[in-house]
Parts: C-alpha cells; sequence; structure tokens
C-alpha cells in the first residue's frame, strides 16, 4: 500500500520511472479513483461510494422537471445512452477487449420490451426480462466469443449484432425493417410512469441502480481483477487471476447492463427499430461516446454520450451528421485518446505541479 | 449435375466481389498491422466514381473499363489522404479500429453532403457483358464469367507481384518482421504507404467492378465492410492466397445456401466465419512469425 502514496509525490523527489515499462501502474487516470483517495475514503465500504451516484439521481430526477421540463426526453435520451456506454467500457475500458457488438445486447433488451409491449406486459418487468435475455446470449456467445481476442474478437461481437439485426429485419414478427411499435411504459403498483415526468423519475431510478451496480464491480476485487487482465492477460494469469472467468463476468454482464438500456430506451421511444437498435454503427457510436469521455475513467463514458447527445441534437437539422462525428471520432482518438475526462485530470495534475510523464 | 455446376459457378463468381474486398485490405493488414474500417468507404468512393460516369444506361466495354481503371487510381488517391492525414498518426491500442471506423463515418457523410449520397444511383452492365451464355448445358451470365476472369488475373497477378517482384518481396519482409525489415535497409515507412494506397486502390478497382449489382448510396462503406473483414479473418490475416481461398469458400457457401437452403441465405457469411475460426482460429493460411494476434 506504500507504494501507491510515494507514486503520488513530486518527481524531485523520487527517481523518474523509465517510460513504457510493465510496472504497477501509477496514479494516473486507470484506476485513479481507488489510487488518489486519502486514507478514511480508501477504506470505506464499498456502498458507500454509490451514495453519491445516488445523491446525484435524485438531485437531478427532481430538478430536471422543475427546471428544464420541455429538454425531459434529451434528458432521458443522456441518462440511457450514458448508462449504455458505461455498460459498453465493463468489456471495453475495463476489460480491453474491443467490443463492436454492444448493439446486440441493447437490441435484444430493446425488443424483448417491445414485443412483451405488444402482449400487453409493461413496466419493469419485461426491462428485467431484456437484461436477463440479453445476459443469457452473451454467456452462450461468450463460447465462441471469448476464444479470440483483438480484431477478431471485434469481428465475433460484430458479426453477432449483424446476425441479430438480419434476424430481426428477415422475420415478420419483429417487424421486418419497421420494426414494432409499443407503447411500453405502463406502470409500477399503482403508479403510472406513462407521463413524461413521472417516466423521467423511472428512468433514472432504474439507471442509477444499474450505475450502482457498475460502481460495486469499479470498487471490488472483480473490477481490479478485470483491470489487471486487461494491462496484461499473462501476468495476471501468472497471479492466479482466472482470465477467461473475468473476462467472461465483464461481457455477460455487459450484456445484463446494456439490454436493460435497450429496454428502457424503447420505452422512452415507443418504437424498437432494427437500423436504430441492431445495426452494428451503433456499437461504434457508443465507442465514440466512451473515447470522447474518457475510456480509463468511470464516469467518462457517460460524461462522452452527453456530449454526443448535444452534438447529434445541435446537428439534427444539418444534411449529415455523420461527417462531424467522424472527425470528431478521429480527432479525438489521435489527439485525445483519454478523452475529456482524461483532460481533466490532466489538467487537475498539471495544476498540481506534476510534470507529465505521459498521458 | 447441372445444377450442380451452376452452384458452384455461381458461387465462384460471387466470391470474386469478396475476394476485390478482402484483398486489399488483407495486403493492408499483413504488412501494417492496421485494421481499415474505412477500406468499405474507399468500395463506396470507386462505385461512386463509376455511377458519376458512367450512368444508368449499358455503356460500351471500353468506356466501362477506362472507367474502372478511373476508379483505382481515384480509390489511391483517396487512401493515400488517408493515409497521410490519419493512419499515419495511428500508434496506440485500438487507434486503428476506432481513427478508422471515424474516417469511414466522415467519408459516409462526406459523400452523402457533397456527392448526393442519399439517393440510391445504379449502374448497368456494360454492352459488351449483357447476357447469358451457355457453357455446355449450364447457362451462366457473361458478367459472372466476367467476375471470374478479373478474379483469377487478380489473384495470379498478386501472387506474381508478391513473389517475384523485389517491391513483392520486401513487403513479405516488413510482415514478417519488420524491425528486421527496417535494420535491414528496407523503407518500411514508405512500403507501408505504398500498401496502403495499393489496397484503397484494389478497393476503389472493387467499387467499380460490382457497381452493376450494387445499389449505391452512402450505405455502401458500413454495409461490406463484415465481409472484408471476414475474408482478411479467414484467410489469415495477411496471405493473398487465404483471402482467395477464404473468397471461394464464402462465395460457394452463398450460392450452396441459395440453391439449398433459401432460409439462411444471409447468414451463410456468419456461419462459414464462426466454422472457420472454431477450426483455425488463425485463419487458413496463418502467418508463420510473429504476426498472431
Amino acid at each position: 500500500m506504500n507504494d501507491r502514496r510515494l507514486r503520488t509525490l513530486p518527481r524531485k523527489i523520487i527517481a523518474p520511472r523509465p517510460g513504457g515499462g510493465h510496472a504497477v501502474p501509477a496514479a494516473g487516470p486507470t484506476g485513479a479513483a481507488a489510487t488518489r483517495l486519502p486514507g478514511w475514503a480508501a477504506t470505506r465500504p464499498p456502498w458507500a461510494d454509490s451514495l453519491g451516484t445516488v445523491a446525484l439521481g435524485a438531485v437531478v430526477a427532481v430538478i430536471m422537471p422543475l427546471v428544464l421540463q420541455a429538454q425531459l426526453f434529451n434528458a432521458a435520451t443522456v441518462v440511457i445512452y450514458g448508462t449504455f456506454a458505461l455498460s459498453v467500457n465493463l468489456v471495453f475500458g475495463w476489460s480491453g477487449l474491443p467490443s463492436f457488438g454492444g448493439a446486440a445486447f441493447f437490441g435484444i433488451g430493446a425488443y424483448a420490451v417491445a414485443l412483451l409491449g405488444e402482449k400487453g406486459i409493461t413496466g419493469p418487468l419485461p426491462v428485467v426480462a431484456g437484461a436477463l435475455i440479453a445476459g443469457l446470449a452473451a454467456l452462450i456467445t461468450s463460447v465462441v466469443v471469448l476464444r479470440s481476442s483483438g480484431l477478431a474478437f471485434a469481428m465475433f461481437t460484430l458479426a453477432f449484432a449483424q446476425i441479430l439485426y438480419e434476424i430481426a429485419l428477415g422475420s415478420s414478427w419483429a417487424g421486418e425493417d419497421t420494426g414494432i411499435v409499443a407503447y411500453a411504459r405502463g406502470k409500477i403498483g399503482p403508479w403510472s410512469v406513462q407521463g413524461n415526468t413521472a417516466f423521467w423519475v423511472y428512468t433514472v431510478a432504474w439507471c442509477v441502480l444499474l450505475i450502482i451496480i457498475m460502481r460495486l464491480v469499479w470498487r471490488s476485487s472483480l473490477g481490479a481483477s478485470m483491470r489487471a487482465v486487461r494491462q496484461d492477460p499473462t501476468r495476471a494469469a501468472a497471479l492466479g487471476i482466472p482470465v477467461r472467468r473475468v473476462r467472461v463476468a465483464a461481457y455477460v454482464l455487459s450484456g445484463v447492463l446494456g439490454g436493460a438500456t435497450g429496454g428502457l430506451f424503447v420505452q422512452l421511444n415507443g418504437v424498437a427499430d432494427p437500423t436504430d437498435d441492431l445495426f452494428w454503427t451503433l456499437s461504434g457510436t457508443v465507442l465514440l461516446m466512451i473515447l470522447v469521455g474518457g475510456i480509463r475513467s468511470f464516469w467518462g463514458p457517460f460524461v462522452g454520450a452527453a456530449v454526443y447527445v448535444g452534438v447529434d441534437t445541435g446537428l439534427l437539422g444539418s444534411a449529415s451528421p455523420d461527417i462531424y462525428l467522424g472527425l470528431l471520432f478521429v480527432l479525438i482518438v489521435l489527439l485525445f485518446p483519454r478523452g475529456l475526462v482524461g483532460l481533466a485530470q490532466l489538467g487537475r495534475r498539471l495544476a498540481r505541479g506534476h510534470p507529465e510523464t505521459r498521458t | 449435375m447441372d445444377e450442380f455446376i451452376v452452384v458452384i459457378l455461381t458461387g465462384l463468381a460471387t466470391g470474386v466481389p469478396y475476394f476485390l474486398l478482402g484483398s486489399g485490405l488483407t495486403l493492408t493488414f499483413g504488412v501494417m498491422r492496421v485494421a481499415n474500417f474505412a477500406h468499405g468507404a474507399f468500395f463506396m468512393f470507386g462505385a461512386f466514381f463509376a455511377a458519376s460516369l458512367l450512368g444508368s444506361e449499358s455503356d460500351s466495354l471500353t468506356r466501362f473499363l477506362v472507367v474502372a481503371c478511373g476508379a483505382t487510381a481515384f480509390g489511391a488517391a483517396v487512401g493515400l489522404v488517408a493515409e497521410r492525414a490519419v493512419f499515419r498518426f495511428v500508434k496506440h491500442e485500438f487507434a486503428d479500429l476506432l481513427a478508422s471506423f471515424g474516417l469511414m463515418l466522415f467519408l459516409t457523410g462526406f459523400v452523402e453532403k457533397f456527392w448526393g449520397g442519399s439517393s440510391t444511383r445504379t449502374v448497368s452492365t456494360p454492352k459488351g457483358l449483357l447476357g447469358s451464355i451457355s457453357v455446355g448445358k449450364v447457362p451462366i451470365t457473361v458478367y459472372d464469367l466476367f467476375l471470374i476472369g478479373v478474379g483469377v488475373v487478380l489473384a495470379v497477378a498478386l501472387q506474381a507481384f508478391m513473389r517475384y517482384t523485389w517491391t513483392g518481396v520486401k513487403m513479405q519482409a516488413v510482415a514478417a518482421d519488420s524491425t528486421m525489415a527496417a535494420a535491414l535497409g528496407i523503407r518500411t515507412k514508405l512500403l507501408s504507404l505504398v500498401v496502403f494506397v495499393a489496397g484503397a486502390a484494389l478497393a476503389g478497382f472493387a467499387g467499380a467492378i460490382m457497381a452493376p449489382f450494387v445499389g449505391i448510396d452512402s450505405n455502401l462503406a458500413e454495409a461490406f465492410i463484415l465481409q472484408a473483414f471476414v475474408v482478411l479473418l479467414i484467410g489469415g490475416m495477411g496471405s493473398v492466397i487465404g483471402a482467395l481461398l477464404g473468397s471461394i469458400i464464402l462465395g460457394l457457401a452463398d450460392s450452396i445456401t441459395v440453391f439449398y437452403a433459401p432460409g439462411l441465405e444471409a447468414y451463410s457469411l456468419y456461419i462459414v466465419f464462426a466454422l472457420v475460426m472454431l477450426i483455425r482460429p488463425f485463419g487458413l493460411f496463418p502467418a508463420e512469425t510473429g504476426a498472431r494476434e
């Protein structure tokens, strides 16, 4: 434990590390939340760490309808996409696997809710069902998909999403290319979540729950294992970490959470559509959100989703938003690989007087 | 028996477009180890070039071939700009996948905005290649035969180039071990640039050749990129022979499902992909030195 505190001292006191060594991560963006905390905070129980999220959620849930009623739809979109991006980052940023298949889980959750909504089953239960089915799909496909890493993994996940897309496109029960229209909000117990404000609170509550789950994983030994596996799978295995199982856990968890957000998305929009919910470019868009916000931080993807929705809404009138989004993507990847949160962390460290060795 | 021959020939003809698409990507990845999502966009540019110059009525064969050459050069030009602007700077993990995805988005949007990409155009089969003839008792479209011919010529030419020219040998050296190749005096950066441009040129050529078959609109970049990557992966991430064999297998799988299992037609690509990767995870002809991903 002493190591971590040493590494936050200014460089003049400690000999600089030669760059690029495969050592335990310095107090950088990786695991920054754990390494920068002062003593008492590092020992608080994991659930306490989520209180902030709950508080923030409660505040946002109450304030938004009072202050910006007209923007509730966009805000709900931000929250849902933000949580979705966080769930994809479980596999991408935390575990180091380039997943282009987030759309598959999103789509499964979306179509599950839409199909159940058609039959009159609404409220939170279809979302749970969608999440579980997506998780099951993740578990089953992990057998094939997790045999590879890198490019092959990216293509496998992409192919899986495309297979589902083709199925939806070709099946009449899935509405083929028009998708399914379903008003699936319903109610929880006696309270209806049909109306905008009620649905907003419902969405925030759901997403806070999903985010708390992720937060707990981030702070747990599973989260640390994921980071270890990402940084050096061979050494992680040598340390006794079950690499394959950790990856499966990350993948399945990402599936469950992604499926839940897909279900919420359909409840928000009232329609499940193969091009919006399943085509592989959605997976790519999520990766853009993750990168813009910051791949190595917990909240990065959420921030990125907010930026993306903002930019996308701003570009709504223009003929081809893809030009700007693509350009943004390229610039972020080449110039700011740590994203906005990474920039903020960089700024903070520079302000504290640390000369920068690496971003 | 006749039907069987039709299936085989159709399969071969279907496989050639896969090979055209995948060969450029295979070259690029084999030498530079860079995955390029924008490869489909180069293909799209080639198709748009052809559509702009050819129009929808049937043109003469010579004009078609000239335009195809033009599309190749155009693809090369776009590839050159892309390499200098983007791929040159791609260094860290997954940057190639992500930056090329962004580039693909950008090029798709560019075509939508400046080339009227939201409407779909068509190109007709050129006059010399219309209709169908009979090989023995088996009918096959002339264009299919043309495609098979193009595929064979291209495969032979690429293999000959890789083996019997200095540049080709240097490419193989850089693909096998770029550090050692540089130490031996090969200009790896220049070679990488050349390979990338060549790959883009192949994509542009593919776009022109396949223009008579596809609806030419801004979706082209996204639509075929998965096919190209599947060819790359099952071929062995860098082997042209592997890409050819893989393309033939994909084409045959496609025609077999069309004839004997029509419900599975849309999934033949994924089935082949999954099967090949399960049996040979590094592809049909994996690189022998250090290239395993």
